[in-house]
């Protein structure tokens, strides 16, 4: 029946509306509805896509509350994106040696135009960071989201917590400073007295016998590429798992 | 939930159906098995020679023998500080000693105070004598000990690698 009033489009008017249909092809091929043309399939393209709506599509009204999460995940994940993308602008001036870590970090200071934003929102962007995953990880424990069924992403939660941690203990040296020197060297003493391989790890931590060139480059290493990497990955597990997981219920 | 505790899961009841399930006999079973093994110890072995190849096996740390100079130099009673190298050498009656200024809490490098006739750690405040006895603070034990011994051209030398006792005194 469709084929008898189906009316033959001409070869112009066809090659006329040919974009507008790939485009929406496209946009289909993206969010899996069609454009957004009322609340109905705006709200389905929200909620089905993870990009548009990491959270739980379905959630009670009294967590959507700002009081209720503070937010802190979100923030420390900011946090971390920031620190992401200043420490690849630092890289630029950064050479992680014993001769130039200290003076590359001075120049960032007062020879490189906008090089103690940039330093600084690294930097206090970092302490931020680990007050807010603490932070974050004290609202979990009061709200009682760490028991089961979500007692998986706690565990993957403390993970990234220590990873925090040792980002923010190894970025501590770079800027080789006396600070710098002596809280690895105090740090890496605290690993010495591990039990059964407590000196081949400060060995192994330092590449050396004392805080070096060795040192600072193992450092920078595990700084800008093997913790945020395994960070990352243990993130992407985490926040999947909020949303399989959904909020935890009322107190 | 009573329910999930009423009915605890039965292992060796889970452990032999899975075992039954996988039909180690059968000949898709057994190289199953094989290749899963072969799989693990070639993991096994990269992750041995991963962790293997970051220790390192030379380092460009400093000689850890130096030579301090005449013994002339050192008036008897007098304690020199050699910051870059970590060394106290104090000359008694009885000859020259030399400690080691790690501090034996987390290794930071005690301070000498001439005034106090003590040593002062600046991180966690730990105090030493002039012989390296710890008296006050965290450190849990003494500084250690060098040897401390008189070169062929008639100098002295402090070699860091050494620990002798502390009541070792090397006369000139």
């Amino acid at each position: 029946m469709a084929q008898d009033t189906q009316t033959v489009q001409p070869a112009w008017k066809k090659a006329l509306f040919l974009p507008l249909e790939i485009g929406v092809q496209l946009w289909k091929s993206v969010f899996r509805h069609g454009l957004p043309l009322t609340d109905k399939i705006a709200t389905r393209t929200a909620l089905t896509n993870y990009w548009l709506h990491a959270h739980p599509p379905r959630i009670r009204k009294s967590h959507m509350k700002f009081s209720y999460t503070f937010c802190l995940g979100g923030i420390s994940f900011f946090l971390f994106v920031l620190l992401t993308v200043t420490g690849l602008f630092l890289m630029f001036y950064y050479v992680p040696s014993v001769q130039y870590a200290y003076q590359n970090m001075k120049d960032l200071q007062y020879a490189v135009s906008f090089g103690v934003v940039m330093r600084n929102l690294h930097r206090w962007g970092a302490h931020a960071m680990v007050i807010t995953v603490w932070l974050h990880m004290c609202r979990v424990f009061y709200t009682g989201s760490y028991k089961p069924p979500r007692e998986f992403n706690w565990g993957i939660g403390v993970i990234l917590l220590l990873l925090t941690l040792l980002l923010s203990f190894s970025g501590y040296l770079l800027p080789w400073d006396q600070l710098s020197l002596w809280a690895v060297t105090v740090g890496t003493n605290m690993a010495k007295y591990a039990p059964v391989a407590g000196p081949q790890t400060r060995f192994g931590m330092l590449g050396s016998y004392a805080v070096g060139d060795a040192t600072i480059l193992r450092f920078y290493v595990a700084h800008v590429l093997g913790l945020p990497l395994v960070a990352s990955i243990a993130m992407m597990i985490h926040f999947w798992r909020v949303r399989k997981d959904g909020f935890s219920g009322n107190l | 939930m009573s329910t999930a505790t009423a009915n605890p899961i039965d292992w060796r009841k889970e452990v032999t159906s899975a075992l039954e399930e996988f039909q180690l006999f059968s000949r898709r079973g057994f190289f199953t098995l094989v290749g899963l093994v072969a799989f693990g110890v070639a993991n096994l072995a990269a992750l041995v020679l991963s962790l293997r190849f970051i220790i390192p096996n030379v380092t460009y740390d400093e000689a850890l023998l130096f030579k301090a100079g005449a013994p002339a130099d050192y008036p008897v009673g007098s304690t020199t500080i050699f910051s870059d190298k970590r060394i106290a050498l104090n000359r008694d009656p009885d000859g020259f000693y030399a400690i080691s200024l790690i501090c034996t809490h987390l290794g930071c490098t005690p301070r000498w105070f001439q005034t106090d006739n003590m040593f002062r750690c600046p991180c966690h405040g730990s105090r030493y004598l002039r012989n390296g006895v710890r008296f006050f603070g965290p450190a849990p034990r003494p500084m250690d000990v060098v040897k401390v011994g008189l070169a062929a051209d008639g100098t002295i030398f402090v070699d860091r690698s050494k620990v002798v006792a502390r009541t070792d005194r090397t006369a000139v």
